[in-house]
């Protein structure tokens, strides 16, 4: 269970520790701190270090299930959790890799891009950038303001989910969303490698024809200390992941802390002035791992033509 | 996007034809010959276990796949006799791990143990084995406050016949605990006398209590593998975390009570006036 | 009984209220054909997804909601012309009033049907009550629509029982047996005592105040659908205004058509007088002002608070390749032609405005279609899909045989009314000629 921890990026790849903690029946958000659960009230008095007392929230003190929450469960969010993206897009290429590898982890068709990558310019006179575009997990989210039956909701943790056992297909949250974060489930998905999985919203699988879909920022991962699959599945490193409130995201490959890496890099939010509040920030592409050119290598002329407008 | 690419299909032909040809010719040798096994071998102690982790896989289809479900032998070499430490057999993520804390191990003259793992293969697999030379390293961490400063103080010894001796120019990297993984605040080494000292950050959020567990370890060290210790200290910020019972917003479940209100109001006003009009025409019926 | 002014007036209605004529039936049948056409359309649908319509991930609404709006217009347009002909005891348009709640009725049963046309998963549709949120526009245009048909359909009722009574009565044609039952119990024992016809006063007069602001208020709610988004073009204050401005002038468009129609059909000359056309005509171009005043406001604060997003918005409605034409066309339909005809008096007569309101009627359909698509297809982030109908929308033969289907329906509804009652409310006018009108402006000859 340590070892996971320590190992750090290896050991995603070596998911021996992963299973030992599922053997292990839970991930303590708070090491050490499962005992006070026994109280079983609603707040709990602690002493901090520097002796000041602080109620803290007993759920906070829960330990965390590895497996996929559903039901009402699937709404509270892991609880002591915010998570946050961080997409540095001076080190995207196009590659594609993010996309792909969300695909496969919500077995999704190959034409169905909850991430998706597109070509932006800010001006002529500045060089066009690659910008991975994932659902932003707004903390004042326009798409669950429109729902009309709580199908879509907005979690503790920070995370918008779709809930597909209540979702009417009426596509107000699609046409609500001004980043063009969601998809619809237009016919029956195609036959689906993963069987007789029960449905979590937070692993979004199996789809369901006529319901909406759109990047889940992988709870179910995150509740086994996994990374989400765009995350991992990216050559370059581009998308860090992680948690807010322990100040920490990591590409895979490092941890960095999050205020550091925001300041440092002058993060931003797409389309702030929207005033929607997003949980993904934007490292603008001031180190270059490579010329944006790299990312046309290998189109079709039909692909070419898309970023005409752009080029 | 993926769109069906002739050169694909080009190949999967050319390979399909290949296939059924010598299938054709000389069905006994049809079947595909053994793969060879690639094996890594690595040490690891914690406070409370050490153990030893082979993990074998496999090329196919241009990348590696975890071979699972074979058996590896792990022995233990000192001076000249081999000890048998046992078998494993590898996990779905083509690991095996024998645990070496019941274990006595046996060291020569420099503190150092050879261990080695080995598959014997099969039809499928080549055999395949891998072999290290580790010593033990013990790390040892202590936490101080002083004046508000925050010191962790961190000693290297190991055990070379019976004596304990100081590890100089031993990399230890120092981390905090993360969901994803550790987070690495510096990577220090060891002086003359086995000693770092390191200044703990005053602004890193803990847990709701400011707890944080505080790693100091080596990182797959050549003379000593992976080791690694842990302490908890209460040098985090607290960091609260409330669950939002039920806020009433315009994304929540529960609606802003103006909204309620004006909703209810409008209802109710236009209803009775329905009521009214539909009692009216109630009374002309029984005229 | 005496064979009065108003029983030979009741018995031009002898097709199809006793007797339906060979073209109603004709008309029935036809349309009853194009909607099993749109059903077999909607079985397409059900089996394989909405992937048979030109709907797509940006497009996500097509022409099914430009049909919602347009019904819905009519429908609270409708209740709104009727409310106000009523209240204000409106002495030249008491012959309208029927035809206006009538269409009510037709707009707000047929509408709503495109929006579930637009929900993926009809099975779930209880959803919207057994876990309605009440933030969501959409619960709040479900109340709307849905109280606003029961006052719709009871005020209908209201304004019927007068001839109900009437029919109950009449010997001026046969009835089947079944009719005068229904009759008889459709006019509630009424038998115009003084009491009864001061209760049923006061009761329309209730519903008639209650459903103005009913339909005020579920019309906005319906721009609110649009309005309460962050597109460029739809995220507008004066959304629903517009909404409610468009929605009568598409009403009383409506109503010359059906007036010119009934005036042809029943020879109601001098009931529905050039006259009522002039009248009508009126309303149509200050309506027709209105209008123009919206656009040109909508459009030009876009143009002048330009960002790149609504520029690239803006920049379709001039395109030839876009969606010039249909703008053009919109604007040319519902705004220039209008506006000559009925400004200059030589051009206006009975003919030229019953056409101008069909024309408004396809501008105003247009102008709807061009609120919902490049609104759609304009998204703040640029679209980088190489599947054409991604990015464009097209819509299919299902949505036009629906749209159709969807046309056809109201016909059929209209064509049931008339088998219902007559077309003018011909005991409303019986009354007012007794009680208000002592000597009525219909009565002399047309001219």
């Amino acid at each position: 269970m340590e070892e996971k921890n320590i190992q750090g990026r290896r050991n995603f790849f070596r998911k021996s520790l992963a299973a030992g903690l599922m053997s292990a029946g839970g991930l303590s958000v708070l090491n050490g701190c499962t005992k006070e659960t026994s109280e079983g009230g609603e707040k709990i008095k602690v002493m901090t270090t520097d002796g000041r007392l602080v109620e803290v929230d007993s759920t906070s003190l829960k330990s965390v299930s590895t497996e996929p929450a559903v039901g009402a469960e699937a709404r509270k969010g892991i609880p002591g959790r915010k998570f946050v993206m961080v997409i540095d897009l001076g080190r995207c290429k196009n590659a594609g890799a993010c996309t792909t590898s969300c695909q496969k982890g919500h077995d999704l068709a190959a034409d169905q891009d909850w991430m998706k990558i597109l070509l932006l310019r800010n001006t002529k006179e500045t060089e066009p950038y690659w910008f991975p575009k994932p659902c932003f997990h707004c903390d004042n989210p326009p798409c669950v303001k429109v729902c009309p039956v709580d199908a879509t909701f907005k979690r503790d943790d920070g995370i918008v989910l779709v809930d597909n056992d209540r979702c009417i297909g009426c596509k107000f949250c699609m046409s609500a969303c001004p980043y063009s974060a969601r998809i619809f489930n237009w016919e029956d998905p195609p036959e689906s490698e993963i069987e007789d999985v029960e449905y979590s919203p937070e692993t979004s699988v199996p789809a369901k024809v006529g319901t909406i879909g759109k990047c889940d920022f992988c709870p179910d991962l995150s509740r086994k200390g996994e990374l989400p699959h765009c995350v991992t599945g990216c050559p370059n490193g581009a998308i860090y992941f992680g948690d807010a409130n322990e100040d920490a995201v990591s590409n895979g490959e490092e941890m960095v802390r999050l205020q550091t890496l925001l300041t440092d890099r002058s993060a931003y939010r797409h389309l702030e002035e929207l005033g929607t509040e997003p949980r993904v920030y934007y490292l603008p592409p001031t180190e270059r791992m490579f010329p944006y050119e790299r990312g046309l290598e290998g189109l079709s002329e039909e692909e070419m033509a898309l970023y005409d407008d752009i080029l | 996007m993926m769109r069906p690419n002739i050169h694909t299909y080009g190949w999967l032909n050319c390979l399909f034809i290949c296939l059924v040809a010598t299938a054709a010719i000389n069905p006994l040798t049809a079947q595909d010959s053994p793969l060879r096994v690639y094996m890594y071998l690595d040490y690891f102690k914690t406070d409370d276990s050490q153990y030893l982790q082979a993990e074998l896989k496999y090329r196919e289809d241009g990348g590696f796949k975890q071979l699972k479900g074979v058996e590896v032998v792990f022995t233990m070499t000192a001076d000249t006799s081999i000890i048998d430490l046992g078998k494993k057999t590898t996990t779905a993520d083509g690991l095996a791990r024998l645990d070496l804390s019941e274990v006595a191990i046996v060291a020569d003259t420099l503190g150092i143990t050879q261990y080695e793992a080995s598959f014997e293969g099969n039809e499928s697999y080549k055999s395949s084995s891998k072999d290290i030379e580790v010593g033990v390293v013990n790390i040892s961490m202590q936490t101080e406050e002083v004046d508000s400063i925050r010191r962790l103080n961190i000693m290297a010894t190991k055990q070379v016949g019976g004596n304990s001796l100081v590890v100089e120019d031993l990399d230890i990297k120092i981390g905090i605990e993360r969901l994803f993984g550790l987070l690495t605040l510096s990577e220090v080494s060891t002086d003359e006398d086995g000693l770092v000292q390191f200044d703990f950050p005053i602004d890193l959020p803990g847990d709701a209590l400011g707890n944080i567990n505080v790693i100091a370890m080596t990182d797959d060290d050549d003379d000593f593998g992976t080791v690694k210790t842990r302490t908890k200290v209460g040098w985090g910020k607290p960091v609260y975390y409330h669950a939002n019972e039920a806020p009433r917003t315009l994304w929540s479940r529960d609606a802003p009570l103006w909204i309620i209100i004006t909703v209810l109001f409008l209802f109710l006003v236009v209803w009775y006036h329905y009521f009214l009009a539909v009692n009216h025409l109630i009374k002309i019926r029984k005229l | 009984m005496e064979n009065s002014v108003f029983d030979q007036l009741l018995a031009k209605f002898k097709d199809p209220i006793s007797k339906p004529s060979s073209s109603w039936w004709i008309l029935l049948v036809a349309m009853l054909m194009i909607i099993a056409v749109g059903l077999f359309a909607l079985i397409q649908q059900i089996v394989h997804g909405h992937i048979v319509t030109g709907m797509r991930d940006h497009v996500v609404w097509g022409v099914f909601i430009v049909n919602f709006i347009f019904f819905l217009g009519i429908g609270y347009a409708g209740a709104i012309l009727a409310g106000i002909f009523h209240l204000t005891r409106l002495q030249w348009a008491k012959p309208l009033h029927r035809i206006a709640v009538w269409f009510s009725l037709i707009g707000l049963c047929v509408g709503p049907i495109f929006i579930f046309l637009c929900v993926g998963r009809l099975d779930r549709i209880h959803y919207l009550f057994t876990h309605a949120r009440i933030q969501s526009p959409i619960t709040w245009d479900v109340m709307a629509i849905l109280t606003n048909l029961i006052l719709v359909s009871t005020y209908l009722y209201i304004a019927h029982i007068r001839d109900f009574a009437k029919l109950r009565d009449t010997d001026v044609f046969d009835l089947p047996k079944w009719k005068r039952k229904l009759y008889n119990k459709l006019a509630l024992n009424y038998r115009g005592t003084h009491e009864q016809n001061h209760r049923l006063n006061r009761a329309q007069n209730g519903l008639a105040a209650t459903m103005i602001p009913a339909a005020i208020v579920a019309d906005s709610l319906l721009a609110w659908l649009f309005g309460m988004s962050l597109r460029p073009g739809w995220h507008s204050t004066l959304f629903a205004p517009e909404f409610i401005l468009v929605a009568i002038y598409s009403g009383v468009a409506l109503l010359i058509v059906l007036m010119w129609f009934y005036r042809r059909k029943y020879q109601l000359d001098n009931l529905m007088t050039n006259q009522h056309f002039q009248y009508a005509g009126y309303l149509l171009l200050l309506l027709c002002l209105g209008f123009a005043y919206f656009t040109l406001s909508e459009y030009i604060t876009e143009w002048y608070n330009i960002n790149e997003t609504h520029e690239r918005w803006l920049d379709k409605f001039l395109t030839i390749g876009e969606f010039g034409i249909m703008s053009f066309a919109a604007i040319g339909f519902a705004i220039v032609i209008p506006l000559i005809i009925l400004i200059i008096p030589r051009f206006r007569n009975a003919g030229s405005i019953t056409v101008v309101s069909g024309l408004i009627l396809i501008g105003l359909w247009l102008k709807r279609y061009l609120i919902i698509v490049p609104t759609l297809e304009t998204p703040h982030l640029p679209i980088q899909d190489i599947r054409p109908e991604y990015v464009n929308y097209q819509a299919t033969w299902v949505e036009w045989s629906l749209s159709l289907a969807g046309f056809a329906l109201g016909v059929v509804l209209l064509l049931l009314l008339n088998y219902l009652a007559p077309s003018i409310p011909v005991a409303d006018i019986e009354r007012d000629d007794e009680i208000v009108v002592p000597k009525p402006f219909y009565k002399t000859s047309n001219e």
